[in-house]
């Protein structure tokens, strides 16, 4: 699992610095803060560096809190960029829109207070070690359902879109979103309907790093179609045939 | 609908084609797995039996006629209707022939402009619209054992399985060969279409009818280019928002 948020945090680092270059010119902002947020919140996940973040606060595994609100803001911001993408205004009001802001912050201030109220005197990414504490795992399935709520608003138009020709590779990125939003549906849905199975956490944390890789490679496709179809082109003439 | 494979093989025999998948396949331009293909599922396309007709200089219709399911094609053929020869005129021929009887300069320079080949887009829902007699979708779909929502695809890909382009043509009074000629499976010369029929069923249109037809044509032009610039748009959207 180490390896597989290591590898998650190369990539989310590499996909940031391939959007630097648009910056200038007020591209990519967004797609770059939220490739940012999520390098972050994956980083601060891998042992080490959440051991030594953790020391620099009194309260142990504040550093969780902080991964997690990286977290929601990274798919937040993500998934509006995909709503205004898809040109989909009902999940651009309940993403970006004030019910959309609310249910964050609510999911947000939920989530902080479950945590305050846990007991987890020792240092432990995700609070894996503390999964079978009732206040540990509603705090850890807030901030999952509120990602399956994100999957389940998105994969719908992403599945129309990646059946729309013609251009091909942004088929590919639809659906890999689609895959990834589709696995974070799963994740939440086996989270709320499967509590008390043994060694759920650590398949579902498997789930999340699939998930963060199979949205970030459907980035990587859509960057790569905007290179491939030059925009200008599809803008000729729709009535010139020869 | 497909054409058994023990059929053709034995049309192929008589045919003096030769019957290795390689050297068939070759002869016809079609690779050689799709061939083999066919003949292992035992079901070969129309398309393949249209190729293996031209292979042989034989009419693709009197070959196809000679199968059972095609046995409409065989039979006396009746001469295209007006009607249909209109249908295979594209927004860009009426508007050749419109700009040319309005003025003699431009008769002169686009006059050698040649008409659009049969198929080109919508020549199949064109003619479909030019020959139903009221309620031919819905006779394709019931006879025809297909869908409404599959049939209005096919139209919107500019195709028509031959077996329904028979239907339709059966249940319209027409030859049934023009399906087949409109969705591009055969010539109109195969089909024995008169030469120059299109010209001379647009120069015998009347000036108003003239002006109907462009205008259809363009009604047409207009609503397939809105959802073509549509769809440009949202790609162009997509890409520059998450590329």
């Amino acid at each position: 699992m180490e390896i597989l948020f290591f590898v998650v945090v190369l990539v989310s680092a590499v996909l940031t610095l391939t959007r630097i270059p648009g910056l200038s010119h007020s591209l990519n902002q967004s797609i770059f803060l939220s490739g940012l947020c999520a390098a972050v919140a994956f980083g601060l996940m891998l042992p080490a560096v959440y051991a030594f973040v953790d020391g620099l606060f009194l309260r142990t595994n504040f550093t969780d809190l902080f991964a997690k609100l990286a977290l929601l803001l990274a798919i937040n911001i993500l998934v509006c960029e995909i709503a205004s993408a898809l040109r989909n205004p009902r999940v651009l009001r309940l993403t970006a829109g004030i019910s959309g802001k609310t249910i964050l912050v609510l999911t947000f201030v939920l989530a902080l207070i479950l945590f305050a109220f846990t007991d987890t005197p020792e240092a432990s990414p995700g609070l894996g070690a503390y999964i079978d504490d009732p206040l540990v795992l509603a705090y850890n399935t807030v901030i999952v359902a509120y990602i399956g709520y994100l999957g389940a608003l998105l994969i719908g138009p992403l599945l129309r879109d990646a059946r729309t020709p013609p251009q091909r590779l942004r088929q590919v990125a639809s659906a890999l979103l689609a895959a990834g939003f589709g696995l974070a549906i799963v994740r939440a849905v086996l989270m709320v309907a499967g509590l008390a199975i043994d060694g759920l956490y650590d398949f579902g944390q498997i789930l999340s790093g699939i998930t963060a890789l199979l949205v970030i490679a459907g980035l990587v496709s859509a960057w790569m179609a905007l290179r491939k179809y030059d925009t200008s082109r599809i803008r000729q003439s729709a009535l010139r045939i020869g | 609908m497909s054409i058994s494979a023990r059929s053709f093989n034995e049309w192929l025999a008589t045919a003096g084609l030769p019957d290795g998948a390689s050297q068939l396949s070759k002869l016809l331009g079609m690779k050689r797995t799709t061939l083999h293909n066919q003949r292992i599922r035992g079901r070969i396309a129309v398309s393949t039996v249209i190729a293996a007709a031209r292979a042989a200089h034989l009419n693709p219709l009197d070959v196809l006629g000679a199968f059972e399911p095609y046995a409409a094609l065989g039979q006396e053929r009746k001469p295209v209707t007006d009607a249909e020869l209109l249908s295979q005129v594209s927004y860009v021929d009426a508007l050749v022939h419109l700009m040319s009887r309005i003025r003699s300069d431009f008769a002169l320079s686009l006059g050698g402009v040649p008409m659009a080949p049969i198929p080109f887009d919508d020549s199949v829902r064109n003619w479909l619209d030019a020959i139903d007699p009221g309620g031919i979708r819905q006779h394709i779909s019931e006879h025809g054992g297909i869908a409404p929502s599959n049939l209005s695809t096919q139209l919107a890909e500019n195709r028509l399985d031959p077996a329904l382009a028979i239907l339709a043509s059966r249940f319209a009074g027409v030859s049934s060969a023009n399906g087949l000629v409109v969705a591009g499976m055969v010539t109109d010369q195969e089909a024995d279409w008169p030469l120059y029929g299109r010209e001379n069923a647009l120069a015998e249109l009347g000036d108003v009818e003239l002006i109907d037809l462009v205008s259809d044509r363009l009604e047409s032009l207009r609503r397939q280019t809105k959802r073509k610039i549509d769809a440009e748009n949202a790609a162009v959207n997509f890409l520059e928002t998450l590329g």
